[in-house]
């Protein structure tokens, strides 16, 4: 047809982090980051315990760092968030309209902040 | 001293439905050609096609036919049509809408069998208005924007024309000096053929509704540069304008579908007024027939305090109403206003311009070199437009003056501009940025604004209208002293300036024009002579500018078609 | 007494150096931002440079951000922002010309970037009779009313982060061009749309739908895009398969 104009840089810097964030911004970067600290903690857990076997002084800092309170709920709210705005986005993009705006985003944000406190009680009992 | 130049082979100023459906007539026809768009606004965005609510009257329907469009047309014109020029919009207006559906990706309502829908509109004897929603012009122009993109054209935007130039016989137009209003640095193009669409737009008036960029540009051009110009006194004030105070939405036009649809219109004494102007018709009389009525109640005391009266569609099926007219709703809304529900407070508003750059049936004005399209040229609407009739005009007469530019300009040289005169439309446009604010821009603008509209408004006079006669001989002196801040990039109010120009030369053309017609007709209404005089009047008043002022001359209406006795012998069968 | 608003507006001259200055507003009771900025510039300050042309919300020229948020200053009215200070800016994203006056190429190079135009699929003789309730107008009408006034451009935090992303219009367009029957040359358009430029990138913040100033919703409309290509592909992925 006729050529298709080429990209321009009108900035000089990609801007992470509007002036004015709006719901949409803090759910994606929120996703990102849990992503990234799960994916982080998986591999860490999943690394240590396949060498357990020939390097058992690893598991002793790992059970620390899991079973630590602070970290147990960050760690429980993170997936649950992460799961729960997952399926939101998926749902979205299987065509699911009523997923797409802010109140769906809160109502499944509020969904995982219950799961997540329901589990870190569960868990609490069980500790105490 | 003039800056940048530029050669191309054709030029359109104007970026409207007729300057955008030139160009892609003309890449079409001859794609080896140079083709420059130079739109004052953005692409598309600026101009009223973009504006338009109603929509496009076409004939489609095979129980309707051209000879129906055409005495509908002629009609409402009050005859002061050039027949050949309405035969060619009838003739050529279905076409035009196959071609914004086929080739540029238009899509029109459609009637549930699958057909294109056609509403009623006023004046018209068969349903033939083609639409989009209440928001047609947003489709076609989106779409002739695209199409446009698609080409091989060059387009300007944010550049207005401040002249035409010349060549050095000054017997023919090769050309205009634009002025890049992003940069304020101007570009002199040299042009084998330059068409004018500008659009008209009268809004040298306290109430009008164009889009606010519009200031007659082209009209005022053209006479400057020796063209003929006719009807002038044909102004077009459409009814309900919105009344909103203190807001720039003031004057935007409510469509006349509301009207059609059964709204009413009551003055501040709770009658519908309407009986007494036109009792067979009411609200549904023509625009001239309303608008008179609506400033008539105002004037004599019985209109709001804003001096308007109310449009009420409260009476109506409120869910139909949001349905039909969405967009309507909209604008009301924002204005405050709750069209379904309660009373909207309206205006006449200052519409069109009937008059404009007289052109024969290929859009050649009597300049060599120059041609017009749309509402910058005359002679296709006569004394009164009919709703609908606008848009298609602009559309089909943009595609004519394309395919004819496409056929003539392989003969036409390239001729060298005159440089005077170039450096002469510098020099006037700068020179308000040089300067000292002697007069305010903006001062001048409201008082041509409150003069027009009480002295060469809707109802109009001999006496007034020789006073604003010479009340604008006044004005334009002193519009001589205008200085604006001196900054050169996007100065909106050397923008305003320049616009008060040639609102101030087009509003005295409009003046002259309306004195010299003693009698009234179509748009035209003179108190003091409120008859339609067939007898004397069926002529153009046509203008020319020589040295002292505008030389006006009568020129005879070509009857070819249809005579005024024929259509009272069949309207009264 | 009419209230007087306080109205900040930030201003720049090419060069980059950038400004917010105040202004008071008298305030009626109808006035939107648009004429709020016309009494500055005739009453305060000439040098103000900003954009308008229909003032009736149909042409997308006078887009501004006001109080961080992407809108037509013609039809936002002054009454109907709850802050106390309205602050205007220029629209996000675009290059700055001078003060709210911006440069709209990138927004109309994503545009260009989709293949705008309509190519017919046939030489079509007659009016085409669509049914006005068929599956394919109903698609479209929903994604169709757009003005490019460039709200959604400025309000996507992706075109923010990414230069070159066709960003919400241009797509929505595109979906509009990629779904009428009546057009062709899809085949270029869903190229752009499946690469790095394209609807991949969006993350699905939903910005652009809470602003349209028409109400569309970009954000579908991109969805949309997404489950073609993806239906696309999984077309593609079949037909190798052997036998």
């Amino acid at each position: 047809m006729y050529p298709v104009p080429k990209e321009r840089r009108t900035q000089a810097y990609a801007e992470l982090w509007p002036a004015h964030p709006r719901w949409g911004i803090w759910a994606w970067w929120a996703q990102r980051l849990t992503g990234v600290a799960l994916t982080a903690y998986v591999v860490w857990h999943v690394v240590t315990i396949a060498r357990a076997g020939r390097h058992p002084e690893a598991l002793a800092p790992l059970l620390r760092f899991l079973l630590h309170p602070a970290v147990l709920i960050v760690l429980v709210l993170g997936l649950a968030y992460h799961t729960a705005n997952g399926i939101r986005v998926v749902l979205v993009d299987l065509g699911v309209e009523r997923m797409r705006d802010r109140r769906a985003f809160w109502i499944f944000a509020a969904l995982a902040a219950a799961a997540a406190a329901a589990a870190v009680l569960r868990g609490a009992f069980h500790v105490l | 001293m003039a800056g940048d130049a530029l050669a191309t082979d054709v030029l359109i100023v104007g970026g409207g439905g007729a300057a955008l459906c030139a160009a892609l007539h003309l890449t079409e026809r001859a794609p080896a050609l140079d083709v420059t768009i130079a739109v004052k606004g953005m692409l598309a965005k600026s101009g009223c096609t973009r504006m338009v609510q109603g929509g496009y009257n076409a004939v489609l329907n095979p129980a309707d036919s051209f000879e129906r469009h055409f005495a509908d047309t002629i009609t409402g014109g009050a005859f002061l049509n050039e027949q050949e020029l309405a035969w060619i919009l009838v003739t050529r207006a279905p076409a035009m809408i196959h071609e914004l559906e086929s080739r540029y990706g238009c899509f029109f309502d459609r009637a549930p069998d699958g057909s294109i829908h056609q509403k009623p509109f006023g004046g018209q004897s068969f349903d033939r208005t083609v639409h989009r929603g209440d928001l047609t012009g947003i489709e076609i122009m989106e779409r002739l924007r695209d199409a446009v993109l698609g080409r091989r054209v060059r387009v300007l935007e944010e550049h207005r024309a401040v002249g035409l130039l010349r060549d050095h016989s000054g017997a023919r137009v090769c050309g205009s000096v634009l002025l890049d209003m992003r940069r304020g640095r101007f570009l002199v193009v040299e042009a084998r053929a330059t068409l004018l669409a500008t659009g008209g737009g009268p809004t040298m008036y306290a109430v009008s509704s164009p889009s606010r960029e519009k200031s007659t540009d082209g009209i005022a051009m053209a006479y400057a540069a020796g063209a003929e110009v006719m009807d002038m006194e044909m102004v077009q004030f459409h009814p309900t304008g919105l009344v909103v105070e203190g807001s720039e939405l003031h004057g935007a036009v409510l469509e006349e579908g509301l009207r059609g649809a059964g709204g009413r219109l009551y003055n501040a004494l709770g009658e519908r007024f309407m009986e007494r102007y036109d009792p067979a018709r009411m609200e549904r009389a023509t625009r001239d027939v309303v608008s008179r009525a609506c400033y008539l109640e105002a004037r004599e005391g019985r209109g709001s305090p804003l001096g308007g009266v109310w449009l009420d569609l409260s009476h109506l099926d409120q869910d139909e109403i949001a349905q039909t007219f969405p967009g309507m709703v909209e604008r009301t809304r924002a204005a405050g206003y709750d069209l379904a529900r309660g009373r909207v407070e309206i205006s006449p508003t200052a519409h069109f311009l009937m008059g404009g750059v007289r052109i024969d049936e290929r859009c050649r004005t009597t300049l060599d070199g120059l041609y017009a399209a749309g509402e910058d040229a005359s002679g296709v609407q006569g004394a009164n437009r009919l709703g609908g009739n606008g848009v298609a005009e602009s559309l089909v007469f943009g595609a004519l003056a394309g395919d004819v530019i496409a056929e003539e300009v392989a003969a036409r040289p390239h001729v060298s501009h005159d440089e005077r005169e170039a450096d002469q439309h510098v020099a006037q446009a700068s020179a308000p940025l040089r300067r000292e604010r002697g007069a305010d821009a903006y001062d001048l603008l409201d008082e041509l604004r409150r003069l027009m509209w009480d002295k060469v408004g809707v109802v109009r006079d001999g006496r007034l209208l020789d006073e604003a006669i010479a009340e604008l001989t006044e004005l334009t002196a002193r519009a001589e002293a205008i200085g604006v801040n001196d900054c050169r990039e996007a100065n909106v109010e050397w923008a305003a300036a320049l616009n008060l120009g040639c609102l101030l030369a087009t509003s005295t053309l409009i003046a002259r024009a309306a004195a010299f017609r003693t009698e009234s007709r179509g748009a035209h209404y003179r108190a003091d002579f409120p008859v339609q005089d067939d007898r004397q009047w069926l002529v153009h008043v046509v203008l020319r500018s020589s040295g002292d002022g505008p030389r006006l001359a009568a020129r005879p209406v070509r009857l070819t078609r249809l005579n005024p006795a024929d259509a009272l012998a069949e309207a009264e069968r | 007494m009419t209230k007087v608003r306080r109205v900040r507006v930030a201003r720049s001259d090419g060069s980059g150096g950038r400004a917010v200055q105040s202004y008071e507003v008298p305030e009626g009771a109808r006035m939107t931002v648009l004429d709020g900025l016309l009494h500055i510039h005739r009453y305060c300050d000439r040098g103000l440079a900003f954009r308008y042309a229909c003032r009736a919300g149909m042409c997308g020229t006078c887009s501004v951000t006001v109080n961080g948020v992407g809108r037509l200053a013609c039809s936002t009215r002054l009454s109907a922002i709850p802050d106390e200070v309205v602050v205007v800016e220029p629209l996000r994203h675009f290059p700055v010309i001078r003060d709210l006056v911006v440069d709209f190429a990138p927004f109309f190079d994503a545009w260009r970037a989709v293949h705008p135009s309509f190519i017919p699929a046939s030489t079509l003789a007659d009016e085409a009779r669509v049914q006005p309730e068929s599956r394919e107008r109903r698609l479209i009408d929903r994604h169709r009313e757009c003005i490019s006034c460039g709200i959604c451009y400025a309000a996507c935090d992706v075109v923010g982060m990414h230069p070159g992303f066709l960003g919400p219009a241009a797509m929505t367009r595109a979906l509009c061009l990629l779904a009428d029957s009546r057009g062709a040359g899809h085949e270029e358009r869903l190229a752009v749309l499946d690469s790095a430029r394209g609807c991949w990138r969006c993350h699905t913040h939903g910005t652009c739908a809470d602003l349209c100033p028409k109400g569309l919703d970009p954000t579908r409309a991109i969805e949309k895009v997404k489950r073609i290509l993806a239906a696309r592909a999984m077309r593609r992925l079949v037909g190798l398969r052997p036998g």
